[in-house]
This record gives structure tokens, C-alpha cells and sequence, in this order.
């Protein structure tokens, strides 16, 4: 046992040291794609809670991005409220929000539910575009770069912030698996009839999943607004909606890794496509079909159900 | 005028109605919801204008052609894609995902090849404009009317009078207990996207020439054709057709006396009141 634990340190600790050091060594380009990807990680981590832990389809997932960014904006540019303010502001904002959705939306099931929370999303990207007055409407609006001590920050501060968060959201998914509320939602998941039987209060439980998806989705906005320094709709519209559950589909539903490889792939193959220029959203589609088609739990819940096979484990 | 704009939401609603339609159609069939299916547009108008426009092909030859080809490519997508999915128990939504996929590979193929530009497609009787008790009236979209009808009474023959139709009609009704009399699911997967993507091919064709047809054009189509089927009723194929026929109207008339962008919001705003008031649609069952 203490042998594995070592080797296994052996492994983690040069490659946290690389990520802790990151934008020390690389290119500014790298940075840049190494926040892209973690902003995608929060996505997918928060919509991963609705549909891979508690099974409920939630295809307004673009209410919840749009509102985080959106707020967040809004409370620093015109109530001049500090980032490090506006940020918890804006994620409790999302999530009281996503509660109050809930209540219509929690009575559908199925694929009413899908409908319903489709249209919460047509209803953000609309009302984003015609709000002229408050969220700059299609021409966007532009977000308070963050200062510290009079200094404007720049990616490197991003990137150790967005990941430092991003860690502490994992952690908290990962105790989420692990906890009472989310063997509750796993519970329904599999049988909601028979999870009733056992005493779970569904819609409570349902409602929370909704809510931290709510809370890790809208802080993604929140940070993606920050860090883009610009909003505007066409980062809300329906394809990133559909992208966001493609990300846990493609990561492999209702697991915590699969949805950071899930959502760093899907933010980052469209910068990797782009020198396949025109044919890219040919091999787009190909790469997502040739995944789905040979993995269809998902690429990260495949790859390391066959590593755990090839080692021999008997327990998981 | 007003006579006009009513003709044309019409005739552009019909081409949403056979979105809807056939989408209505594989979701009875699979439970999928196919994201492909404003795709299968694209096909039909990228055959119609490589056969009209290089080889010159005529009409009638080029109508079957791309009967064919958008079957074909219906069906390799079942096969390969949909069907194949299915075998592997994977859950729904993978499977929709996995339409995604195909759509994305339907609309690269077309754009790679035209590099995303316009795609030419000459309209059946040429620009000719026919006058009907002196509203002029436009020939490409008389055709349009007059294919849906050919389209949907045909499509009903065949659920009515063949033997494969009928098997479609009992999978539809209860899939279950259609295996149980021997029919096989998948084969029925298979014949529901073989008559979905034809119909949608052929209706890209009819609606190339009166649209500004390019790569990217399935996917706006794809959520048109599901509104539609939503206003219908999800699960009963004509009253998606209805529906659609309904958003044409409605958008056709918000374009002309509005705008564009308003007719776009108000399909969405269709959409939510549809759901909020009456979600089973015009003429779904009660669920």
C-alpha cells in the first residue's frame, strides 16, 4: 500500500508543480487556452450534477452562464461594485434565480422538462438581445477589467485564480458523489418512484442539483465575462447551449473527470481544428461522432474503465 | 398583399411543416430527437445543385436523385449512427448527441465543398410568377404547396396501404408489444429515417431556389422544424405539418411587417406560450 501511494506521488507532484507554474514557462498563447479550458470545466462540472448525478435533462444551461456573466457585469460597471464582490454576488444572484425557475420547471419530467428548460434558454438569448438598457442588447457591453492595488490583471492572475477555484469546485463535486444529497440524486436518478419510497423528498433534491448547477454555470459566466472583458449574445446563443451538454456527453456522463476532459476538449477543439480551415466542422463532427460511436459512455469513463480492466482491479 | 405575404408563409411553412413532419416521424420511431434533420435539407439542395448546375441535369432525373441520395444518407446515419447506438443500450441523450455529430458532418462536407459560399440552385419553372385572381403567386412556391401535399398523402398511403407502413404505425404505437408480433425495431429506425431524410431532401430542393441556400442553412431549419413540431403536438406527424404550415404564416407576416430579427423572437415566443398554456399542442394526446 505505502509503495503504490508513493509512486503514485511520484506521478502527481512533478505534474501539479508543471500546472502551478504554468504561465511562468509558456507562451502567452498556452495561458490563454489553458483558462479557455478550465472556464469549459465549470460548465461542464455544474451541468454534469443535473443530468449525470440526479438524470434530469436540463437544455437551458445557457440561463444559468448568461445570468452569472451578465450579473457579474452589470454590478461592477454600473453599481461599481469590486470584482471580489460582484463575483459571490452574481453566483448567489444565479442560484436564487435557477430556484425560482425551478419552480415551474421542476412539475415537467422528461422529455417536457427538456422543452421547458429549452425555452428558459430561447427566453435568455432573446431578452439578452433586445435589452438594450441593461446588457447592451448585440452590440455587447464591455466588463470592468479587475484591479488589484491599482494594477489591471492579466491572464497569469486568471489562470491561478479560475484554476485555484476550479480545484476547490471539483473537490466539491467530488464530496457531492460522496454525500447524502448526492446518493439522494443518484437515487432518482436510477428509480424516482422507488427513491420516493425510501423517504428522499425528489423535488428538494432536484431543486438542489438544479441550483448547484446553477452556482458552478454561473460562475463560469461570471469569470468568463471577467476574463473575456466583453459580453455580448452571440456567446449565449443556442449552439453553446447544445456545446455544454455535448462537453458531459463527450466526457462521460455522471463523472466528475469526465466532465473536466469533456469540457476542456470541447473548449479547445475549435482552436485545434482551425488548421483543418475549411473542413474543420467536418472533422468536428467526425471526432464526435467517432468518439460517441466507440465510446458512448464517454471518453473519459471509458478509458479509464479499460485501464482499470488491463490493471486487474476487482473493486473500482 | 396581404394575399401574397399569406401565400408565401404558406409555402415556407410548409417546408417547416415537413421539418417538423419527418422529425415528428423519427422521434415516434426511436425516441430520438434528430438533430440532423435541417441537415437532410442541405443534402437535398447540394445534389439538386450539383446535378442541375454542373451536369446539367433535367429536372425530373434531379428529383429522384436526390430522393435517393438523401434516403441513402438517412439511412447510413441509422445504420452507422443511430442504429448502432441502440444496440449498445447507450442512454437517449448520447444518441442525440451523437445526431449532433452527423449534422455537424453533413454541413462540414457541404461546406468544405463550397467553401461556405451560396449554393446555386435554379427554381423548377425558372423565375415565372403566375397570377391567381390577380395575386401574383410564385411559382417555386405553388410547387412547394403542391410537393407537401404529394408528400404527406403519399407518406399516408404508404402507413395505410403497406404492410411496412403498418409496422411503422404498430411501432409507433407501442413498441413493445410490436417486437412481441415480430417486427424489428431497428429495421423500423431504419425505414423512419429512409423516408425522413428523402422527404427532407426533396423539400431542400423545392425551398434552394427561394431561400438563400448555404452550408450553415440545416440547423435553423432543425429548430423551425422542431418548434413546429412542438405546436403540433409532439408525436402526431400532421400536426406538426399544421404547425409548421402555422409558423410560416406567423413569420412570414412578422418579416413582412416588422422585421427578420421580430419574426425570430416570435417563433421563440410561440414556442414558450405553446408549452406554458397548451403543451401537448394543437393535436398531441394528453401525455
Amino acid at each position: 500500500m505505502q509503495k503504490i501511494r508513493l509512486i503514485k506521488l511520484a506521478f502527481v507532484l512533478p505534474v501539479a508543480f508543471l500546472f502551478l507554474s504554468f504561465p511562468l514557462w509558456a507562451g502567452q498563447y498556452p495561458v490563454h487556452l489553458a483558462i479557455w479550458a478550465s472556464l469549459g470545466c465549470f460548465l461542464a462540472l455544474g451541468t454534469n450534477i443535473t443530468f449525470g448525478y440526479c438524470g434530469q435533462i436540463n437544455f437551458g444551461v445557457i440561463f444559468m452562464y448568461a445570468l452569472g456573466a451578465y450579473s457579474s457585469a452589470i454590478l461592477q460597471l454600473r453599481l461599481g461594485i469590486h470584482f471580489f464582490l460582484a463575483l459571490p454576488l452574481a453566483c448567489l444572484l444565479t442560484t436564487v434565480a435557477t430556484a425560482i425557475v425551478c419552480i415551474p420547471l421542476l412539475r415537467l419530467r422528461g422529455h417536457n422538462l427538456a422543452l421547458g428548460t429549452f425555452s428558459l434558454a430561447l427566453v435568455t438569448y432573446t431578452v439578452i438581445g433586445m435589452w438594450r438598457n441593461v446588457t447592451g442588447g448585440s452590440d455587447g457591453m464591455f466588463v470592468p477589467a479587475t484591479v488589484i492595488f491599482q494594477h489591471e490583471m492579466g491572464d497569469t492572475f486568471y489562470y491561478y485564480f479560475i484554476l485555484s477555484l476550479l480545484v476547490l469546485a471539483f473537490i466539491g463535486c467530488e464530496r457531492l458523489v460522496s454525500s447524502s444529497a448526492g446518493r439522494a440524486m443518484m437515487a432518482i436518478r436510477e428509480d424516482e418512484v422507488a427513491a420516493v419510497a425510501f423517504g428522499i423528498n425528489v423535488t428538494r433534491y432536484r431543486r438542489l442539483a438544479f441550483m448547484l448547477n446553477g452556482l458552478l454555470v454561473g460562475l463560469g459566466g461570471v469569470l468568463f465575462g471577467q476574463w473575456n472583458e466583453f459580453l455580448a449574445p452571440s456567446y449565449f446563443d443556442l449552439w453553446m447551449n447544445i456545446l455544454i451538454v455535448v462537453m458531459i456527453v463527450f466526457g462521460g456522463l455522471g463523472s466528475n473527470r469526465g466532465s473536466i476532459v469533456g469540457g476542456a476538449t470541447i473548449m479547445l477543439l475549435p482552436e485545434a481544428l482551425a488548421v483543418f480551415e475549411v473542413w474543420h466542422v467536418l472533422v468536428y463532427g467526425a471526432i464526435l461522432l467517432l468518439t460517441l460511436g466507440f465510446m458512448p459512455k464517454g471518453l473519459y469513463v471509458t478509458l479509464a474503465s479499460l485501464t482499470r480492466r488491463l490493471r486487474g482491479d476487482i473493486l473500482h | 398583399m396581404l394575399a401574397q405575404v399569406l401565400f408565401n408563409g404558406i409555402s415556407i411553412g410548409c417546408i417547416f411543416g415537413i421539418v417538423g413532419f419527418t422529425f415528428t416521424v423519427i422521434y415516434n420511431a426511436s425516441r430520438v430527437i434528430n438533430f440532423a434533420q435541417g441537415d437532410f435539407l442541405l443534402v437535398g439542395v447540394w445534389v439538386a445543385s450539383t446535378f442541375l448546375v454542373s451536369v446539367r441535369a433535367p429536372t425530373f432525373i434531379t428529383i429522384c436523385l436526390v430522393v435517393v441520395i438523401s434516403g441513402l444518407v438517412g439511412l447510413a446515419m441509422s445504420r452507422f449512427v443511430v442504429g448502432h447506438l441502440f444496440q449498445r443500450e447507450t442512454p437517449v441523450l448520447t444518441i442525440i448527441i451523437a445526431t449532433m455529430g452527423a449534422a455537424m458532418m453533413m454541413t462540414g462536407t457541404v461546406g468544405g465543398v463550397t467553401k461556405y459560399d451560396w449554393i446555386p440552385v435554379p427554381a423548377v419553372f425558372g423565375q415565372k410568377t403566375w397570377h391567381l385572381f390577380n395575386i401574383p403567386i410564385g411559382s417555386q412556391e405553388t410547387l412547394i404547396i403542391v410537393i407537401t401535399a404529394i408528400l404527406v398523402s403519399g407518406y399516408h398511403l404508404i402507413l395505410t396501404k403497406t404492410t411496412i407502413g403498418r409496422a411503422l404505425r404498430a411501432t409507433a404505437y407501442n413498441k413493445d408489444m410490436a417486437t412481441l408480433v415480430g417486427i424489428q425495431p431497428l429495421r423500423m429506425v431504419d425505414f423512419a429515417f429512409v423516408l425522413s431524410a428523402a422527404m427532407a431532401g426533396l423539400a431542400g430542393y423545392m425551398v434552394g431556389p427561394i431561400s438563400a441556400p448555404y452550408a450553415l442553412m440545416g440547423f435553423p431549419y432543425a429548430i423551425k422544424g422542431f418548434i413546429a413540431a412542438v405546436l403540433g403536438g409532439l408525436g402526431n406527424p400532421y400536426g406538426a405539418l399544421i404547425g409548421g404550415i402555422f409558423l410560416g404564416i406567423v413569420t412570414t407576416f412578422a418579416t413582412g411587417y416588422i422585421s427578420s430579427a421580430a419574426a425570430e423572437i416570435l417563433s421563440f415566443v410561440l414556442l414558450l406560450a405553446v408549452l406554458i398554456v397548451r403543451p401537448r399542442g394543437l393535436l398531441g394526446e394528453r401525455e
